[in-house]
């Protein structure tokens, strides 16, 4: 098996497990809001930090998977670690979210929430060097393709 | 090697950067504010971030103690064309869009017609203000929230119904006796930050407040540096993380309890001041926090007064006390706090037994206080929290720490409230002093208490009797109350004592509260008590008239014109 196929299927493996993992945190978020469990409805910051932990949970494994397909045969001699940085990102990013929404002081967040910027660094970090490598491997191939 | 170096270079950058804001952030909370100078920012701003506080204040009538008429939902009275009529001057309330207005006749000849401005109150009754020039007046009809019906304000406050009442024709000035000035009197206690701005000169009113009603801002003092500083993420988990004080804003409690009883009794304790026309002309310097002594002093029952005569200056306050100076109105519960040894001696404040965020907004009494003793017994009188134990020392089964310790002697809204001066009921010294105590408040019958002190006492006496005799604890007999009730509703000369006598009744049998008003002329009043005796289907023993003809020739008619 290749590198790239390595990385394509690390990527498979956390985003689609990620993916399952936040679209049930969903349903348990939509069963909360049907029988309406006080403990969530009551406390708006609380809902709306573990909402932001499923869109960002559900948006970030699509991004990982995408990542997986469209970004891994971007690099070919190596990815710098943004690979990783995306995986620990994609799980830091939503974690955080839902953590933080736990025993918090009135008007904001637990401090958990500062990883939330740490996470997203490294999100686009990875987004950056794919974005990079892109434009990197379309001046390569240009002449080739010519 | 180069990307660890550059990791690890940013990590300790970041670190670095970090460290120096959280020393910033910690040498700016170490930093004493003065918050006199301060500009406020309005409750608004404050729920930001504190969501929860900001939603139990919302649920106070602090929150509703003056609104702006136009405000969707401010106004409670049913302007809906009924009208109220009173010694000969009929008042309608009608709507108009969005204008509320009363217009006033007498004969079918109008004496003015007024839009109402704003509201003041929204918990017992509603008063309304109407702007004329500069100022705002309070009009001579509220709004009884309990009864929904139109009163006026000569029954909301202990005075004699107005000659000419009989004849239906009292004069103007009687009917205006109540309309007061909002700029240099209501303002001060219910709104944020008031400034009557007085120019002493013209004797033009500039009035602004900071917000109107009970804001956040009334006892946390001024927020804008609050506000502003914590836009600091920094700031706010610095202080999330730690048990300082911010600077920037005052918390109640963490007030020691002599400066926490200073914030409410700048409200609930009527004050003086050595410079009114500075009171006047900048408002009240207090912010929470403050010693309330440094600008003002508390009434009490011998305050001299410092300009006029002497018999201008002296015993102008002595009808608001009961003779042993314990107060008798609302707005002195400060006082009584610190007549009362659990103050003095225990460090008892306000807010061990009201919360202002928690609790029924009816008296805002924090929940442990409402359902039991835990209050009292829980703190400095630990050997009653035997159950068995504190009836003994009561020596009755069903009563709590309050009815015997804060006896409903006091009066205010069209009611009778608990006495805030926490003392042992002593009966003989109680009699002595013309107060009603504890025991007699529910031994009504004992030593002719209920005839004696309810029809022949002062006017306080008369409404502290009133009211308890339709209170449920009563010992005393349901028909020699309900007799004595409906001899005063008939007979009493004092509006506001009626309406409790009514209210009593009420308490006792169940009628509709339409059925009889305490602001009409005597003859219609004998005739509704006829008609109301023909709907009690139970015994009613009534005091014989010889009885009550030597009865009233003994009462006292003090006229106390505060106490609304």
């Amino acid at each position: 098996m290749t590198l790239q196929e390595r990385r394509r299927r690390a990527c498979r493996r956390v985003g689609w497990t990620a993916l399952l993992a936040w679209a049930l945190f969903g349903l348990a978020l939509e069963a909360m809001h049907g029988f309406k469990i006080g403990a969530y409805l009551d406390d708006a910051l609380a809902r709306e930090l573990l909402v932001l932990a499923h869109a960002h949970g559900v948006g970030l494994s699509l991004v990982v998977l995408v990542f997986g397909e469209a970004g891994t045969p971007l690099f070919d001699h190596g990815d710098h670690g943004a690979m990783r940085a995306l995986h620990i990102g994609a799980l830091i990013v939503p974690l955080a979210f839902a953590l933080s929404s736990i025993a918090h002081p009135e008007g904001d967040p637990n401090v958990i929430v500062w990883l939330v910027p740490i996470g997203a660094v490294l999100v686009i970090y990875a987004i950056a060097r794919a974005a990079l490598a892109s434009w990197r491997q379309g001046s390569s191939t240009k002449p080739q393709d010519s | 090697m180069r990307q660890r170096l550059a990791i690890a270079v940013i990590v300790l950058g970041g670190a670095a950067i970090a460290g120096l804001a959280a020393r910033g952030v910690a040498s700016d909370l170490a930093t004493p504010r003065d918050l006199h100078e301060r500009e406020y920012v309005g409750s608004g701003e404050c729920r930001r971030c504190h969501p929860v506080h900001h939603e139990s204040w919302s649920r106070t009538f602090h929150r509703t103690m003056t609104q702006d008429a136009r405000t969707p939902g401010a106004v409670l009275g049913a302007f809906d064309g009924r009208s109220v009529e009173y010694g000969g001057i009929t008042s309608r309330m009608e709507r108009d869009g969005e204008r509320f207005v009363i217009t006033s006749e007498r004969d079918g000849e109008a004496i003015d017609e007024v839009e109402i401005d704003r509201t003041v109150g929204s918990h017992r009754y509603q008063q309304y203000l109407a702007r004329r020039g500069d100022a705002w007046w309070r009009l001579p009809i509220a709004w009884d929230v309990a009864e929904q019906r139109f009163v006026h304000m000569n029954a909301a406050f202990l005075t004699a119904d107005p000659e000419g009442l009989e004849e239906g024709a009292i004069a103007l000035a009687d009917h205006r006796r109540h309309v007061t000035r909002w700029n240099d009197n209501c303002v001060f206690c219910h709104n944020v930050a008031p400034d009557p701005g007085l120019d002493p000169v013209t004797q033009r009113f500039t009035t602004e407040v900071a917000e109107l009603g009970i804001g956040c801002e009334a006892c946390h003092g001024p927020g804008s540096e609050h506000v502003a500083r914590n836009r600091d993420p920094l700031r706010r988990y610095v202080l999330h993380g730690s048990d300082e004080p911010d600077p920037t804003i005052v918390s109640p409690a963490r007030l020691d309890p002599a400066r926490r009883a200073d914030l409410c009794g700048r409200c609930h304790g009527q004050r003086i001041t050595d410079d009114v026309d500075a009171f006047l002309a900048h408002g009240d310097p207090f912010v929470p926090g403050d010693d309330l002594a440094l600008y003002s002093s508390p009434l009490w029952h011998d305050t001299v007064l410092s300009e006029g005569t002497l018999a201008e200056r002296e015993g102008v306050f002595a009808a608001r006390f009961w003779g042993d100076g314990t107060p008798r109105l609302t707005a002195y519960e400060y006082q009584g706090l610190l007549q009362s040894r659990c103050a003095s001696e225990g460090a008892l404040t306000c807010t061990d037994c009201h919360g202002m965020h928690d609790g029924d907004p009816r008296g805002q009494l924090r929940p442990s206080v409402r359902e039991g003793d835990a209050m009292c017994a829980g703190a400095c009188h630990a050997e009653l929290v035997d159950r068995a134990a504190a009836q003994q020392h009561a020596r009755h089964e069903d009563v709590r720490c309050v009815d015997c310790h804060m006896p409903r002697i006091v009066y205010g809204v069209r009611d009778v409230h608990r006495s805030h001066r926490i003392d042992v009921p002593r009966p003989v010294e109680d009699a002595e002093a013309g107060r009603a105590d504890a025991c007699t408040l529910c031994h009504l019958e004992r030593d002719d208490s209920l005839l004696t002190t309810g029809v022949g006492g002062d006017p306080v006496q008369r409404a502290v009797i009133a009211a308890a005799a339709g209170r449920e604890e009563s010992a005393t007999p349901r028909s020699m109350r309900l007799g004595a009730l409906l001899a005063t509703m008939r007979d009493d000369s004092y509006p506001a004592i009626r309406h409790l006598a009514w209210r009593s009744v009420r308490a006792l049998v169940p009628l509709d509260a339409s059925a009889f008003t305490a602001t009409d002329p005597r003859d219609a009043r004998i005739a509704a008590v006829a008609r109301i005796e023909a709907m009690i289907d139970e015994p009613i023993d009534a005091p014989s008239p010889e009885q009550l003809a030597s009865l009233r020739a003994r009462a006292r008619d003090v006229a106390i014109e505060i106490g609304e």
